[in-house]
């Protein structure tokens, strides 16, 4: 009971934290952290497949990328913004994983992962040749939510709009683990030959995960287009959905809390390194290796141990 | 047409020697290295400062491929040998090793594209329907071809490659008639390294070394993993001709749609043959450590549920 109150006491502190930070971080202090909102977003999405579904996934970045392009292709082409180009990014999102769902999860384990590699890494290649509409590796410039002079043009309401989103995303994914279905895709996780005969249908339920799991990355991708109001092909690189899954390990996978503890202390991370020419990718390289031989169970799991 | 033929067999060459190593060791060994393709581009810029030595093209071909293979053989004895049944523990430091070599190769050559020429023997051209045709492509074809037979012998003719191939049917086994396993695994995973480190080098005046070349040749070998079956020599050998033909074609005559092609040929034989042309099936499941506590538990939970479902009649 202890351990529940705390996490009620923790859940509530953390809120109220994030929730007043505008009022109390500097500028670049709040771009820094609606940044890791967002890929705490992308973080979920990764837990989702991986942390309950135990699919081992390196192609979040694919939903991610998607749901970005449709924002800023629709922000600088259509000029549709707002809540109306999130909601068709979604949508997006939402078909693709439906479609590349149907395909990849007929495999499993290590060759499901390099097809989610290969999808995302065909993805980022269109990106990086269809110039004409895609802009190349150049990328789109201007892409905004709202119209100049808007309310979400302001840092802080944006802002605001991230922290819903991250915590409507929370919400759904601790209804979704403690719901039957949860229940269920844990259960294949674990044993899914055990599940298969006790006559649940074990792709049908990964398929749903994989795209409630697409549509949030979706979800990130158009407020991370929006957050950098530019995007290159890099959304759907493989750094990407590796970054998204180390987060998830870092704090620890098939947890609620975890995925955005990682995401949080690794945009961080990056923010204090990248100035420090590329000591990033040598620091986040060992982070990776560090995570499988210090802490395998994630940051979570330190705090959690002997419950498994 | 012969032209963007010998095109697409001269890369689909190159893409064997690189994808080989990675293949192997998926197949053999059941051990994802998701740096392979971070190998290649180290052997590529290695290649090209030890151009300027002495010995040139031959040093700089064999410097790569065993400065490259004594890296493999430190990363399979140093990490990964003490996580060979946990495949998210290689996924992720080889994911680790990926961001080292690119910090690494930032470092050290800068971000700049680097290409050289190629060898002076093969340097010329030759008339080929009417055109002159670089002897570097018709070499990488020959190249290729010599590496696949030598490959295939030694894995089926050879007293190591039956060593190898009875740890991978039965390792136990293996084990219990004498048989080093352990090496044998960290020796198949440092010959694969010193390829990609090679077949960087001979790929130099073709691809050139720049960031980012990992990431593609690491889709490429993907692909001919998937499509010519893990651990098969004859699929990944088939399998990286029609990858470098596809690309070729479509490159002359389908430039915005080469991506989905290959992606579209990929797509239709996994519904055919999921373990790719001539690949077995690999229980390569994945062990996650998870920190939810629900382990077991859920199972045993649902079936709690199933039962209490029946005998309630469905009524939850």
């Amino acid at each position: 009971m202890t351990r529940r109150r705390l996490a009620v006491v923790g859940t509530a502190l953390a809120v109220a934290a994030a929730a007043s930070a505008p009022l109390w971080l500097g500028g670049y202090e709040l771009g820094v952290l609606n940044l890791a909102l967002v890929m705490g977003l992308l973080a979920i999405s990764t837990n989702i497949v991986l942390g309950f579904g135990g699919l081992v996934t390196l192609g979040q970045g694919a939903f991610f990328g998607l749901g970005a392009y449709t924002a800023g292709l629709l922000s600088t082409y259509a000029d549709v913004r707002g809540f109306a180009a999130v909601a068709i990014a979604v949508a997006v999102g939402t078909v693709a994983a439906g479609l590349v769902g149907l395909v990849v999860l007929r495999s499993q384990g290590l060759y499901f992962m390099m097809l989610t590699i290969a999808i995302a890494q065909l993805l980022y290649a269109v990106a990086f040749r269809w110039r004409e509409v895609s802009g190349g590796p150049e990328g789109l410039v201007g892409v905004y939510f709202g119209q100049p002079g808007d309310l979400f043009d302001r840092p802080e309401w944006f802002y605001a709009l991230t922290l819903v989103c991250l915590v409507v995303c929370t919400v759904i994914a601790w209804r979704l683990r403690h719901s039957p279905f949860g229940r269920s895709l844990i259960g294949t996780r674990e044993n899914a030959g055990k599940m298969a005969a006790l006559g649940f249908d074990v792709r049908g339920i990964q398929l749903r995960a994989f795209v409630a799991a697409g549509a949030i990355a979706a979800l990130a991708g158009a407020l991370f287009a929006y957050y950098n109001a530019f995007l290159d092909p890099s959304v759907f690189g493989i750094d990407m959905s590796a970054l998204a899954l180390i987060m998830v390990l870092l704090g620890g996978s098939g947890t609620i809390a975890g995925p955005i503890i990682g995401a949080v202390i690794l945009t961080f991370l990056q923010s204090s390194l990248t100035s420090v020419s590329s000591a990033w990718l040598l620091i986040l390289g060992i982070v990776y290796v560090l995570v499988v031989i210090v802490a395998p169970r994630g940051i979570v799991g330190l705090f959690t141990r002997g419950r498994s | 047409m012969l032209r963007i033929a010998l095109d697409g067999l001269s890369f689909g060459s190159l893409l064997f020697i690189a994808a080989i190593g990675m293949s192997l060791s998926f197949g053999v060994l059941r051990l994802v290295n998701l740096a392979h393709g971070g190998l290649f581009m180290l052997g590529a810029y290695l290649a090209s400062s030890l151009l300027s030595w002495p010995g040139g093209w031959v040093t700089a071909i064999f410097g790569s491929a065993v400065a490259v293979g004594l890296l493999g053989l430190a990363i399979e004895r140093g990490l990964l040998r003490y996580f060979r049944t946990n495949h998210l523990a290689q996924v992720l430091i080889t994911l680790g090793i990926v961001f080292i070599l690119h910090w690494l190769t930032l470092a050290v050559w800068g971000g700049a594209p680097l290409l050289s020429a190629p060898p002076e023997i093969v340097s010329s051209g030759v008339s080929i329907s009417g055109q002159q045709y670089p002897v570097y492509r018709l070499a990488l074809i020959g190249f290729g071809l010599v590496m696949f037979v030598a490959i295939w012998l030694v894995f089926s003719r050879t007293r190591y490659g039956a060593m190898v191939r009875a740890t991978v049917d039965d390792e136990q086994m293996a084990r219990g008639i004498g048989l080093r396993s352990e090496l044998i695994g960290a020796t198949v995973f440092a010959v694969g390294a010193a390829l990609a480190g090679m077949a960087g080098a001979i790929g130099l005046p073709y691809l050139g070394a720049y960031p980012g070349l990992d990431g593609e040749v690491l889709l490429f070998s993907l692909i001919i993993i998937i499509i010519g079956g893990a651990g098969s020599i004859l699929g990944s050998f088939i399998a990286a001709i029609t990858v470098g033909l596809i690309n070729a074609f479509t490159a002359a005559y389908l430039p915005f749609v080469s991506s989905f092609v290959l992606f579209a040929v990929m797509i239709v034989l996994l519904i055919f043959r999921p373990y790719g042309l001539l690949g077995r099936e690999i229980v390569a499941s994945v062990h996650l450590p998870q920190s939810d506590g629900l382990g077991g538990k859920a199972i045993d939970a649902v079936a709690k549920r199933v039962a209490a479902l029946r005998t309630s009649g469905g009524q939850p």
